[in-house]
């Protein structure tokens, strides 16, 4: 039997179902195909298409074949292979014509990115190319152009084409915004619209623009404007790197560069600079001198204004390691600008140096050039700062030393700093300084010139008063001081206190009547001023005292009167003081009553017998009655647990302090009270421990004074400072290091407590200390660092110190072994009651050294000066030996305080007022004496 | 406002700045550096104001503002970086680069 032939309903019914299972077959292979696709195993996926198609050669394969080619081509360029890639499209075109569309678009991407311009635009001279196709090459162009030149430059773009025309004027564009500062008409840029491919571009070259401009905002927001596909985005990091000033370091290749050649010089010279900074560091010479060259050079290359600038600075850090100048100047290839900013660096060199009389010179210099270079003028106020600057430099120096000073920079420096202006540029040389007198030359070393400059300029309150305080310290007599108080008057009419210090000179010289004048006018500018009232009290006290000292008493009367009617006279314990001159009144007049009145008043307003006895002896002495007629010292108390009696006398201390009375610490009290400082703490509130701290010091009670220091020092940080200068005074003179600590320490404190007493009572110690007898610093030398720039750190150390050793230093301890031992500690500054006082007194009182004056009459002040306590009318012989006895006590380093502080000193002076006034009692008429009747003889 | 921090580094002055430019470069910082941004950076351009627009404290500040012994490198401190132009072939080569 013959096969029977299919019919085509059965031919057709086996197709079906072949065809079904070949398209689920092909569509295994097409998923298998886009899945290597999708990992990138282009290659493979080829492989696997080509396989597929050849099997089974239809329409879909074909097209899987064409989509792994094309995946093929795409992964080739993605590697960096665009030439493979195109080869790839090439063979594509020519086998599979129907994929010539899809080849076409990747074809446009291939050729962006090979910088094949010519490629991308040749399609664009179609007119009839699909906007598709035109919208694809844009974007490519938007993308991958790097250089739009190559638009510009293009012959496939027919001369005239808008893209050509639109590159031609960005080329241009972008030259000039980054060669030179343009114009927004410059950079307009009207050809290119904002769907031109070109449009990144307008936006970059406006973003270069603005950045030049230093308008980082607008630049900010030009480049946030730029597609973030965009080419010209790429450049966005590195500007926003260059306008921040972070991250250039992270920059590399032609970017860092690009960098580079914007920023300038820094990051070339960062390196020299480092090296010469390390030679400077490590002082080797010859490195130096090197490393000097390298800079200089560098700089000179890429930053010339910094030449000036470098070259000052190396000339001064040379400088200060004392390198040979020319042989500085020969490696910086020339001297340095001797600008304003030369001198003001030489100045603080100087400064660091320790050389202040230098130093003054050279802000002189400096001074000259600032103003002509502009930085302040003439009159200013920052000159008159200068000049203010220049005092306290100078002020280092005692006013003992400025003679020798002057002289001595007058041989060092000569004719000033002449030389080095020669090769400067004129504008430099003009500030040269021009021939003068000496004394006009070396100004600057005079502290009152200096003040009286910078107070012309601008006088200010401080600066009189720095003025005032320098005169005082210069030893400035009662008319110096008058004039500087009259200037700062002059200048600041309604300011009461230059009047107070013209108040306050009269009332130093006792020129009372004068005093109170000045006092009038200081009340009428301003009467509430706290200051002035104090000094309303103080002159009616001072003036009572006077009256009562020239046994006046009916002039005391009114004094009592005025007194009664002043407010401030009844604060506090003033009225018990009040009540012990009323006591010294009633004393002179004999008045019994009045006595007992004023016992009465001060013990009621004391509350303590021994408190009351002291302020009425202190009035007493203050009025120099004789020391028969004083109350008799108190005996010693009892030691008393709760501190009471160190309070009692702290209490009169304060009330002395108040009103300039000096209450006697009764030496036979001394062990009772520094017992008792043992047990005393928290029983005496701060400041009338102070004073009476002070007062203990003032009298040479040093074991008394250290043993109060300690309770201060227990009180806290505030007290601090004043506990460590009593401290600092009271410990034995050949501790000297430990003393100057403590006033050193105390000096700070009191800067930063702003109390100006304190700070100069511990400056002047800490002077002393340093060029005392057992200093360890050397002579002559500024304030060592050590003491001037104390860190917090140490001086908590200090204290802590000084509060654990709260002993009094044994005798010997600390004595240097080039003391001999035939020097004898002092005796106590102390006014012990001698016989020698009484008859002295007595003498005094009884008017043998007074002249003569009238009963009515309120005695005039005098302003002859005099030494504190100086009885008036000496006779030579006395005179003579009192000035012998000072010039001893200078020798030594000791400055009696007072007349009487003289006479116990010194021995020698003692002996011959001794002498003296037993010649004098020895010569005074005895009183006639009634010749006794004679007796009768009985008959 | 430390010592070593002298007030024309820190508003970026030189010591011939005159008042107007002394309240332009302090406006300026506070503009960049505003308090609640930047509290600290703020109180130091405070202080820094404060202390030049006193003519008195602006002379104190100029005497003491140079440090003899600042190291070389100090000189590259606080400057404001140039802003020179390189023209556009620098440009390009970065773009081109990237």
């Amino acid at each position: 039997m013959e096969p029977r032939a299919e019919s085509p309903r059965g031919r057709s019914a086996r197709r079906e179902p072949r065809d079904a299972e070949m398209s689920r077959a092909l569509a295994r292979a097409a998923s298998a195909v886009r899945r290597l696709i999708a990992e990138k195993n282009d290659k493979k996926a080829v492989e696997e298409a080509k396989r597929a198609h050849k099997i089974y050669a239809t329409a879909e394969s074909e097209a899987l074949l064409t989509e792994a080619y094309l995946a093929r081509a795409k992964g080739l360029a993605g590697r960096g292979l665009v030439a493979e890639g195109r080869l790839v499209l090439d063979l594509l075109d020519e086998r599979h014509p129907a994929s010539r569309e899809r080849v076409a678009d990747l074809r446009i991407a291939f050729a962006g990115r090979a910088g094949d311009v010519d490629s991308l635009l040749r399609p664009l001279c179609d007119p009839d190319l699909p906007a598709a196709r035109r919208t694809a090459i844009e974007q490519a162009i938007a993308r991958q152009l790097t250089d739009p030149s190559r638009i510009a430059d293009s012959t496939v773009l027919p001369a005239g084409h808008p893209l050509r025309e639109a590159a031609r004027a960005l080329v241009r564009a972008f030259e000039l915004a980054t060669s030179r500062p343009v114009t927004d008409d410059e950079i307009a840029l009207a050809e290119i619209s904002r769907r031109s491919p070109l449009s990144a571009w307008k936006l970059l070259v406006r973003a270069i623009a603005l950045f030049h401009r230093g308008d980082d905002g607008g630049c900010r927001r030009s480049l946030a404007a730029i597609d973030p596909d965009a080419a010209p985005a790429r450049l966005a990091p590195i500007l926003d790197a260059l306008m921040s000033g972070e991250g250039t370091e992270k920059l590399r290749g032609a970017a860092a560069r690009l960098a580079a050649r914007i920023r300038g010089a820094d990051d070339l010279l960062r390196e020299p600079f480092a090296l010469l900074d390390r030679a400077l560091s490590e002082r080797k010479q010859k490195e130096i001198f090197q490393r000097i060259q390298d800079a200089v050079r560098a700089c000179g290359e890429s930053a010339p204004a910094l030449l000036d600038p470098l070259r000052q600075r190396i000339s001064i850090r040379c400088l200060l390691l004392g390198l040979d100048a020319n042989r500085v100047a020969s490696a910086c290839g020339g001297p340095s600008l001797k600008d304003a900013h030369f001198w003001r660096l030489f100045a603080r060199a100087a400064e660091i140096k320790g050389d202040p009389a230098m130093a003054a010179g050279l802000w002189e210099e400096f001074r000259r050039n600032a103003i002509a270079q502009g930085w302040f003028r003439a009159g200013g106020i920052e000159e008159a700062a200068v000049y203010l600057y220049m005092a306290e430099i100078v002020r280092r120096y005692s006013p003992d030393e400025l003679p020798d000073v002057r002289r001595s920079y007058e041989m060092r420096i000569g004719n000033g700093f002449a030389n080095y202006y020669r090769g400067q540029p004129e504008e430099v040389r003009e500030a040269a300084p021009k021939a003068s007198s000496p004394g006009d030359r070396l100004y600057f070393l005079d502290p009152d010139r200096l003040y009286a400059k910078a107070c012309a300029i601008d006088p200010d309150a401080e600066d009189f008063r720095a003025w005032l305080e320098w005169t005082k310290e210069g030893g400035g007599d009662a008319a110096a001081l008058d004039r500087v108080a009259e200037k700062w008057r002059d200048s600041a009419p309604s300011d009461p206190r230059p009047i107070l210090a013209l108040m306050e000179s009269a009332e130093k010289r006792k020129a009372l009547q004068k005093a109170l004048g000045h006092l009038e006018r200081a009340e009428a500018i301003d009467g509430l001023n706290p200051e002035v009232r104090r000094a309303r009290l103080r002159l009616e006290i001072a003036t009572l005292v006077r009256h009562l000292q020239q046994r006046k008493s009916h002039l005391a009367d009114k004094d009592f009167a005025r007194l009664d009617a002043l407010p401030q006279a009844k604060d506090g314990d003033r009225p018990s003081a009040i009540a012990a001159f009323r006591w010294v009144c009633a004393k002179i007049r004999g008045d019994q009553a009045g006595l007992r009145a004023s016992e009465e008043e001060i013990a009621t307003g004391l509350r303590s017998p021994a408190a009351a006895a002291l302020v009425v002896r202190a009035a007493a002495r203050a009025c120099s009655l004789p020391a028969p007629l004083l109350p008799p010292l108190p005996a010693p108390p009892a030691a008393a647990g709760d501190g009471r009696n160190l309070a009692d006398l702290a209490r009169a201390c304060t009330l002395g302090r108040d009103l300039n009375l000096k209450i006697e610490i009764p030496r036979p009290w001394r062990e009772t009270l520094i017992a008792e400082t043992a047990t005393a703490a928290g029983a005496i509130a701060a400041r009338p421990l102070r004073w009476l701290a002070e007062s203990a010091v003032d009298q040479g009670e040093d074991q008394l004074a250290f043993a109060l220091s300690n309770l201060g020092l227990a009180l806290g940080e505030s007290e601090a400072g004043w506990s460590l200068l009593v401290r600092a005074q009271s410990l034995p003179e050949t501790l000297s290091e430990r003393r100057c600590r403590c006033a050193a320490t105390a000096a700070e404190i009191g800067r930063t407590q702003g109390d100006r007493d304190l700070v100069e009572q511990a400056i002047e110690l800490v002077r002393e200390e340093v060029s005392g007898p057992f200093s360890i610093f050397p002579s002559g030398a500024p304030l060592p660092p050590e003491l001037t720039s104390l860190t917090p750190d140490k001086m908590r150390k200090t204290i802590a110190e000084e509060r654990k050793a709260s002993a009094y230093p044994k005798a010997g301890e600390g004595r240097p072994s080039w003391l001999g031992e035939d020097e004898q500690e002092e005796e106590p500054r102390h006014e012990d009651e001698s016989p020698f006082d009484a008859v002295y007194d007595f003498l005094e009182s009884s008017g043998v050294f007074d002249e003569e004056s009238g009963e009515d009459e309120d005695d005039d002040d005098d302003d002859d000066e005099f030494i504190p306590g100086m009885p008036r009318g000496l006779p030579p012989e006395i005179t003579k030996a009192m000035f012998q006895a000072m010039l001893r006590q200078v020798s030594q380093g000791r400055i009696p305080e007072s007349f009487e502080d003289l006479v116990h000193r010194d021995p020698t002076l003692r002996a011959t007022m001794e002498k003296f006034l037993a010649e004098q009692i020895g010569r005074l008429k005895p009183p006639a004496r009634k010749k006794p009747p004679k007796k009768r003889k009985d008959r | 406002m430390s010592e070593r921090e002298h007030p024309f580094e820190i508003l970026g002055l030189s010591p011939e700045a005159r008042d107007d430019e002394i309240r332009e470069a302090y406006l300026r910082k506070v503009k960049a550096h505003p308090p609640e941004r930047d509290p600290e950076m703020f109180e130091r351009i405070r202080d820094a104001y404060e202390a030049l627009r006193d003519p008195r404290r602006r002379a104190r500040s100029l005497l003491r503002g140079a440090d003899p012994e600042a190291p070389i490198s100090s000189l590259l401190d606080g400057r404001a970086p140039e802003r020179r132009f390189a023209g556009p072939g620098p440009w390009l080569g970065a773009l081109a680069e990237r």
